[in-house]
């Protein structure tokens, strides 16, 4: 049978962010994935060259809708190692809680997006439900419930009042309840199990080979978590444990992001019982001027590993803003993982990386193929492919 | 971190530590590069993944600078290989044959800031709209328009 190309997106009911993927099949088999980008470029990185260092705490928070306190944490730890500012404790715990608030919501979020790709509307229906606790929480610590800009050099915006202390608590044990059921759904639906059990599989050494961050990684087994390894904010004073499967298909990754759900309760209540008194910032304004220096500074969002390298050359301007989203190796250096599977099964598998376009198209980036090798055993899928049919299939 | 060596065409450089989990090591000759990386790949196989690549211009210094940050997972250390090329002839070698994760960052790097990786065959000029023009917008002398 000829190969046929099938372009999905960038604008597809069966994706739900602007991306395309051309897909190579013969027949059903898919024997060529090529992942197009562009559609949702800003320039953000340029953008914050030519703005001011505190102008840019508000352009990065909007890099991404979802992760945003993520974003806003990693540059503002940035502007504080050049700057040797140390935040109180106090703000360094209320950062941990508004980060893990939104993990949360992230991976809830993900867990609906995936049972709607799967045809399983009436759970993503109830757990969109369900998410919307979440938002109503992070709304009450933050101020808002998708852009916060919460996060300031030095510390934090707002302080935690015991009302808002006393809700969080106590939706946390509604929400445990909730996604144990959720989880319960995913391990036991046979439905949702036949859609992505051995689905898309990446093993462990590929993972790292790629550089594949975040839950992503760690369905594959691979053991890294910034919260862990090199922690910042207030994460060396909890505990908790990095989840990790070693299956690297689709229900891997839905199970890490489970697990993490759970963890993050866990933390958030720690953070609760553990909160030190004292103010929630150690600056009152914040400096507009910053000192020569340079700082690489890394938070796990939601997605993985996020990086920010900061320039200064003294004043009030950056020189240079570099910004690695997790969803940039995520989508573009896991095309691995479409080999071999049927049409159907691309949009489930790209939904399992939790891909997040906005995020990644700060730049532009279009991938062919990573690298030549990759390019040659996909040809050489494809002759295997074409053998199979003549051997009348 | 045990390993802190990389060995060079003969000769051995040290990771220098900035602070705590952050080595670094100046390359002079960035053709040096892939070597500096198989040395880290072969002390920890499947340990290593690269995390970015962060390119500077430096127009009064006529160079670019490109910083390739990776993370070397058994040591929870990050190991930052810095280099630079001429401004006026960006070339580098590609190291995405060794770590594949480098390829879409050399892809980044090469249409942002027009550094040419030799090696990598999927550099295109497509990242960025067609009406671009031919410079690099990352560059600090581009201009919009």
């Amino acid at each position: 049978m000829p190969v046929v190309e099938v372009s999905i997106g960038p604008q597809h009911p069966a994706l739900h962010e602007p991306v395309m993927l051309r897909v190579r099949v013969d027949g059903e088999d898919v024997v060529g994935v090529e992942v197009v980008t562009g559609y949702n470029h800003r320039g953000i990185e340029k953008l914050a060259e030519s703005n001011t260092f505190l102008k840019t705490l508000y352009i990065v928070t909007r890099v991404c809708g979802i992760c945003n306190m993520m974003h806003s944490t990693c540059y503002v730890q940035a502007l504080e190692e050049i700057q040797g500012i140390e935040p109180p404790p106090r703000a360094q715990a209320l950062r941990v809680l508004a980060m893990e608030l939104e993990r949360l919501h992230s991976h809830m979020l993900l867990a609906a997006v995936v049972a709607e790709i799967i045809g399983f509307e009436s759970l993503f229906m109830l757990i969109m439900r369900d998410r919307e606790r979440v938002m109503h929480l992070k709304e009450l610590l933050t101020g808002n419930r998708v852009i916060a800009d919460y996060v300031w050099p030095g510390g934090v915006r707002r302080d935690l009042s015991p009302e808002t202390a006393e809700k969080i608590k106590r939706s946390m044990d509604f929400l445990e309840q909730r996604i144990r059921y959720y989880m319960g759904v995913y391990v036991s639906d046979k439905l949702i199990r036949s859609r992505l059990e051995d689905v898309g599989v990446i093993p462990y050494s590929e993972a790292v080979r790629h550089g594949l961050v975040g839950p992503t990684a760690r369905g594959s087994g691979v053991d890294i978590d910034v919260r862990r390894d090199d922690p910042y904010a207030w994460y060396s004073e909890l505990d908790f444990r990095v989840a990790r499967r070693n299956e690297g298909d689709s229900l891997a990754r839905m199970m890490v992001r489970f697990e993490e759900m759970l963890e993050s309760i866990n933390m958030i209540r720690q953070v609760l019982e553990k909160l030190p008194s004292g103010p929630i910032n150690s600056l009152k304004v914040p400096p507009r001027r910053f000192r020569e220096g340079e700082a690489v500074s890394r938070v796990e969002a939601p997605r993985g590993e996020l990086l920010y390298h900061v320039i200064s050359r003294g004043g009030a301007k950056p020189y240079r803003v570099k910004i690695r989203t997790p969803s940039l190796p995520n989508i573009l250096n896991s095309l691995i993982a479409y080999r071999g599977v049927t049409l159907s099964d691309v949009p489930v598998i790209l939904a399992s990386f939790d891909p997040c376009i906005s995020c990644m198209e700060r730049i532009i980036v279009v991938d062919e193929r990573t690298g030549r090798e990759r390019v040659e055993s996909l040809r050489r899928l494809a002759r295997l492919a074409g053998t199979d049919t003549r051997g009348g299939r | 971190m045990k390993q802190r060596l990389l060995k060079i065409r003969g000769r051995e450089i040290e990771l220098v530590e900035k602070k705590p989990r952050r080595l670094e090591a100046r390359i002079d000759d960035p053709w040096a590069l892939p070597e500096a990386v198989a040395s880290l790949l072969e002390a920890y196989p499947d340990g290593v993944y690269i995390s970015a690549i962060t390119a500077v211009d430096l127009p009064q210094e006529e160079s670019i600078e490109l910083d390739y940050i990776f993370w070397v997972i058994p040591e929870k250390t990050a190991v930052t290989l810095r280099t630079r090329v001429p401004r006026a002839d960006p070339r580098a070698p590609s190291i995405a044959g060794l770590l594949p994760g480098a390829s879409a960052y050399e892809q980044e790097v090469y249409d942002l800031m027009g550094v040419v990786f030799e090696g990598n065959e999927s550099l295109r000029r497509i990242f960025t709209p067609p009406d671009i023009g031919s410079g690099y917008p990352l560059r600090k002398d581009w201009k919009e328009g």
